[in-house]
C-alpha cells in the first residue's frame, strides 16, 4: 500500500476500527515509513491533548435555582422533614436499633431495683399517659417520654 | 457503574415519592457531564445555564418514563440532547444541525485554527485553548462524539446508547473528528 492508502487508515486504526487484516498491513508499513508513523503520533497527540483537556466547571448556584423552580412549581411534592429523615433506610434502621436498646436499658433497671415489681405499673401508666399526651405533636415523642421516665427514675433512686 | 446504577436507582425511587433532596444528590452525580454537554452545544455560558434548568426540572417532572432497566444519567443525556435540539429551533440558531446530512464519511476541507500568540505562556496551555476552539468548530455530530468520550469520560458503548446508534458508528465519528482536529491544528500536534 502506498503512504496516501495508510494515510486514509491510520484515524479508522487509532480508534480500532479496522479489521486484522487491514491492522497488520497498517502495522507493516509503519515499520519501515517514518512520515506515516510520524502521522500516527500526531493523531496520538491529538488524543492525549483532548484528554487531558480541563472540563468548564458549572456555576454553583445552580442547584439552588433548579431546586427553587421545582419548589415553586411543585410545592404538593414537598414532605415532611421527618418523613425524609426516616425514608434514609440506614437513618430508620440506627433510629430502630437506638430505640431497641433504650427499651432494653428500661427493662434491666426495672427488674433489677428493689422496688421494681412496684414501680413497674407506676412507670407503665406514666409513659403511657405521656405517650398519648406527646403523640398528637411528634412521632418521636415515644422514645422522648421514654427518656423522660427514666431519668426521672434514676433521680428518685440516688436521693434517699 | 453497576454499584453507580444501584445507588441512582434508589434515588430515584425517592426523588418519584417527591424527595427534592434525594434529586439534588442525583444532580450532584450527573451535573458536570451533562454541562459539559451542554456548554459544547450552545455558544455562550448563559445559554448553558439555562438549558441545565430546563433539563433538570424536564427530568424531576419526566421520572415516571424511565425504564427500570436504564440507567438514569443515559436517560437524562437524551433530555439534555433534546433539549439542545429544541433550544436550536426556538433560536432558530444558523448552524449544522444535529440531525443534518452530514455523512459520517465526508472529508471536506477545514480552515485551520487561528492560534493566538503564545510565546509567553506554556504550550500545553495554548494547545488546550487552540484545542477547545477546534472542537467548538467541528461539525456537531462529531463534536457531541468528542465531548461524550473525552470531555465527560464516557465509554464507547455508553455514547452509542445516550445516540442510539451502533458503536462503530461512534468509534467512526471519533476517528474523522480526530483526522479534522489534527489538520486545523497542524504544527502544534507533529510529532517532535
Amino acid at each position: 500500500m502506498e503512504c496516501t492508502q495508510i494515510k486514509a487508515k491510520l484515524a479508522d486504526y487509532s480508534v480500532g476500527l479496522l479489521g486484522e487484516r487491514e491492522n497488520k498491513m497498517v502495522e507493516a508499513h509503519l515499520a519501515q515509513c517514518p512520515s506515516c508513523a510520524a502521522e500516527l503520533r500526531a493523531l496520538e497527540r491529538v488524543d492525549r491533548v483532548l484528554k487531558a483537556v480541563e472540563p468548564e466547571e458549572p456555576p454553583a448556584h445552580l442547584w439552588h435555582s433548579i431546586r427553587a423552580r421545582i419548589e415553586a412549581e411543585h410545592p404538593r411534592l414537598q414532605i415532611p422533614f421527618w418523613q425524609r429523615w426516616f425514608s434514609v433506610p440506614r437513618l430508620a434502621l440506627g433510629g430502630a436499633v437506638a430505640a431497641a436498646v433504650l427499651v432494653a436499658i428500661a427493662y434491666y433497671s426495672v427488674l433489677r431495683s428493689p422496688e421494681g415489681e412496684a414501680s413497674l405499673h407506676e412507670n407503665a401508666e406514666q409513659l403511657m399517659h405521656t405517650h398519648q399526651m406527646m403523640s398528637w405533636g411528634d412521632p418521636l415523642s415515644d422514645k422522648a417520654a421514654l427518656g423522660v421516665m427514666l431519668a426521672s427514675r434514676a433521680q428518685t433512686q440516688e436521693v434517699p | 457503574m453497576g454499584a453507580m446504577f444501584e445507588k441512582d436507582n434508589q434515588l430515584v425511587e425517592r426523588v418519584r415519592a417527591g424527595d427534592v433532596d434525594a434529586f439534588g444528590e442525583l444532580y450532584q452525580h450527573t451535573h458536570r457531564r451533562i454541562h459539559q454537554y451542554i456548554r459544547q452545544m450552545v455558544p455562550t455560558t448563559g445559554d448553558a445555564e439555562d438549558l441545565m434548568q430546563e433539563v433538570y426540572l424536564r427530568a424531576w417532572s419526566g421520572l415516571k418514563q424511565l425504564q427500570a432497566n436504564e440507567a438514569f444519567w443515559v436517560w437524562l443525556h437524551r433530555i439534555a440532547r433534546n433539549a439542545v435540539l429544541d433550544w436550536r429551533k426556538r433560536k432558530q440558531v444558523s448552524t449544522v444541525s444535529l440531525e443534518s446530512t452530514f455523512t459520517d464519511d465526508e472529508d471536506g476541507e477545514t480552515e485551520p485554527v487561528e492560534v493566538a500568540d503564545w510565546s509567553e505562556n506554556p504550550e500545553q496551555i495554548a494547545l488546550s485553548e487552540a484545542m477547545q476552539e477546534a472542537v467548538r468548530s467541528l461539525p456537531e455530530n462529531h463534536r457531541e462524539v468528542v465531548t461524550m468520550y473525552y470531555l465527560e469520560d464516557m465509554g464507547i458503548s455508553e455514547v452509542a446508547k445516550v445516540l442510539g446508534v451502533p458503536k462503530n458508528t461512534v468509534l467512526s465519528r471519533l476517528a474523522r473528528a480526530r483526522e479534522t482536529l489534527r489538520r486545523k491544528l497542524g504544527y502544534l500536534v507533529d510529532a517532535k
